[in-house]
């Protein structure tokens, strides 16, 4: 039993990194019906921002005159503004010129950007084509409870995780910027008629879906300990498996095609024979069976152009 | 800027010797060597360690002033990429027209090179690369290894811990690449022959970060296995240690070959990295000549495991060339075959398939995040004691 509980709480760590970039995916699909391929390599900034902030605190001894506990958060938070910022500047520098143009264009900008983004950080990033270890920005103590045994700074990030889809569910649902989203993904010309500003909304998506990348690559980079350049690829298509699975365009859907992606590769490995070496094999044939006997999702309700 | 600093470092003997070249250079033909290795990504302090060292043989023996030829470096990366390490070979064969090249330390690299080497005739020295089919598998005459092959290695692993340390129940990790694969192999074959068990063998696509779910199976068996052993490289061997530790799998032993002979593994598992055993490259004496050169020379990077294998190899390269000239590629192949050298490694000799007979390895245990060679360790002195030692 106590196998089965580490095995899940594995499987959530890993789904919760493909819920927060899946969300990101239908954010945009539903808002401007675009696929963002450059996704994955914007949850892997977010993880790079956050080891050249803690290089910046360190060199300036913060890190030794403040607690962990105070200066992890921050170089966190920190990071988060600046995966969101870098975001709004990718809408404004490669997504809005396309607004108009046909989905495939949109689709090949956006490919385009990820390989940029990766070789930049390849190329420029002091040693960028080695792996980087990942500085503990989270207190990290072990806790048995019972014989199941965690360590807090994983607890602390799958909580944080929860957080911020629990407060995008009531964001979503609950404010005027989330009716707003909801809104031009139902009907933009409409949402237009009705003096709804889609730039400043799509902006706002756009925000709203790179800090929660950001965040799975501060996830992915505490929980792993190493970050590298090409996380973003797998990480990438991932995510927009999982957005795919649940239905691409539905909120919920995101979260659900995340969880049910990282409990079957998860349980997979752990306990099908042979099953480690082959978790990426199932994970693509259950989108390929999606796509292929339901192509829009487990939860999506509207229609859309295949790509 | 590298050279100057050189000759700043070597002190006044080296320095004087070194002006010697630059008077006789001018009469000398200049002869190009190549070396390939990864200089980038995962493996790149091992490929730095061993580009410095080739470059420290050639300067050295540049310095020497007595040699028939001027040898020059032409270095390329291969990234660990057998796509990489492809155009690197051609590029080095055909466009550099290279007289021979010191290459690889990844098997599947040096597995797509071999037949570059051979279609162009060009000796080809392996100081890394542990894979057995690099040289049986065709046995081109082109190509040879001064590092033992994997089943030299797994025999020697397997040896000493079952036999010596009385481990007798283990789980296998490994990556499902062809080095991996092969690991897999040699490690399962060692541990039969020595009478283990073993208890569970689970292959992970390269690139996986999380090995925790089988990992975590591991911890659930009982009993479970007293050691695990993981075929592969150092950045997925060094996660995956991390990761034992996470499931207080700790009071097992983590080992493994010299894929992960490297600072980098300690540097990212850091102090889970503490007791693992490897069998690792032969271990160089801090006073040797070749380290106190090296230190001199003033480069940026640790030789690493890897660096004095390269330095042996190029020097092997170098002597062939010097008893046979630098024009009929088939005779270096010839006298590489056939040479009996003495470097820093001790002596070298080839066998029927161009496998070094002698080629040097060290079990190492990790202290204080470092490798240390198992006898002068406080392991191996019984002052700290690995997890389930049985003997």
């Amino acid at each position: 039993m106590t196998h089965f509980f580490e095995v899940l709480f594995v499987a959530l760590m890993l789904s919760s990194t493909y819920v927060l970039i899946a969300v990101g995916f239908t954010l945009f699909f539903g808002a401007i019906n675009i696929v963002h391929f450059a996704h994955g390599d914007v949850a892997m900034l977010g993880a790079f921002v956050a080891v050249l902030l803690y290089s910046l605190f360190d060199r300036f001894g913060i890190t030794s005159s403040l607690p962990l506990w105070i200066w992890g958060p921050l170089v966190a938070a920190f990071s988060l503004v600046v995966t969101g910022l870098l975001g709004l500047l990718i809408e404004q520098a490669v997504i809005k010129p396309f607004r108009n143009a046909p989905m495939l264009i949109t689709l090949v900008a956006t490919v385009a950007l990820g390989i940029f983004l990766r070789e930049s950080v390849r190329l420029f990033y002091p040693n960028g084509s080695n792996p980087e270890v990942f500085p503990p920005l989270f207190v990290d103590s072990g806790i048995n409870i019972g014989t199941l045994y965690f360590r807090l700074g994983h607890i602390t990030i799958l909580g944080l995780s929860l957080l911020s889809i629990v407060l995008m569910v009531l964001l979503i649902e609950r404010t005027r910027i989330g009716l707003a989203i909801r809104a031009i993904s139902q009907n933009v010309e409409l949402a237009r008629l009705s003096k709804i500003d889609v730039n400043r909304v799509v902006m706002v998506t756009f925000l709203i879906g790179s800090v929660l990348a950001g965040l799975a690559g501060i996830l992915i980079g505490s929980y792993y300990s190493v970050v590298k350049f090409d996380i973003g690829i797998m990480y990438g298509i991932k995510g927009f498996s999982a957005a795919v699975v649940g239905g691409l365009g539905h909120f919920y859907g995101a979260i659900l095609g995340g969880l049910i992606l990282g409990l079957v590769e998860t349980f997979a490995s752990a306990y099908v024979p042979e099953g480690a070496a082959y978790k990426d094999v199932f994970a693509f044939l259950l989108m390929l069976i999606f796509l292929v006997f339901r192509p829009s999702g487990i939860l999506a309700e509207r229609k859309y152009e295949k790509v | 800027m590298e050279r100057r600093s050189f000759l700043k470092n070597v002190g006044v003997g080296l320095s004087a010797s070194l002006m010697t070249p630059a008077v006789f250079g001018a009469d000398r033909s200049v002869v190009k060597i190549g070396f390939i290795g990864p200089l980038t990504g995962p493996n790149a302090a091992l490929g730095l360690g061993a580009r410095n060292s080739a470059d420290l043989a050639v300067r050295l023996a540049n310095a020497r002033g007595d040699l028939p030829y001027e040898y020059r470096l032409v270095v390329m990366d291969d990234a660990s990429d057998p796509s990489i390490g492809v155009a690197a070979a051609t590029k080095l064969c055909t466009v550099e027209n290279v007289a021979a090249a010191t290459t690889h330390f990844n098997s599947p690299v040096g597995l797509a090179t071999i037949h570059v080497f051979h279609r162009y005739k060009t000796p080809q020295v392996f100081w890394g690369g542990i894979h057995p089919d690099i040289t049986n598998k065709y046995n081109f005459p082109e190509v040879t290894r001064v590092c033992a092959n994997n089943l030299v290695e797994h025999a020697t692993l397997m040896g000493f811990t079952v036999k010596e340390l009385g481990y007798k129940t283990w789980s296998i990790l490994y990556d499902t690449t062809s080095y991996g694969v092969s690991c897999f192999e040699a490690a399962r074959n060692a541990l039969e022959k020595n009478g283990a068990t073993i208890l569970s063998e689970d292959g992970f696509p390269v690139g996986t970060q999380d090995f925790r779910p089988v990992l975590s199976r591991i911890k659930a068996m009982s009993p479970g296995p007293q050691a695990i052993y993981y075929g592969g490289v150092v950045t997925e061997a060094a996660l995956a240690r991390l990761q034992m530790s996470e499931f207080g799998l700790n009071d097992r032993l983590y080992t493994g070959v010299t894929g992960f002979d490297s600072n980098t593994f300690n540097q990212t598992a850091r102090e889970s990295a503490e007791g693992t055993l490897i069998v690792g490259k032969k271990a160089i004496d801090d006073a040797s000549q070749f380290v106190r050169d090296y230190k001199a020379a003033g480069y940026k990077e640790y030789y690493d495991a890897s660096g004095p294998f390269a330095y042996d190899a190029a020097g092997i390269i170098m002597a062939a060339i010097n008893a046979t000239g630098p024009k009929d590629k088939a005779a270096i192949a010839r006298a590489i075959r056939d040479i009996d050298y003495k470097g820093v490694l001790g002596p070298t000799r080839f066998d029927q398939f161009g496998q070094t007979r002698t080629g040097g390895l060290t079990i190492k245990v990790s202290q204080g995040g470092h490798w240390v060679p198992w006898e002068s360790s406080a392991y191996g002195r019984r002052m700290r004691s690995l997890p389930m030692r049985q003997s």
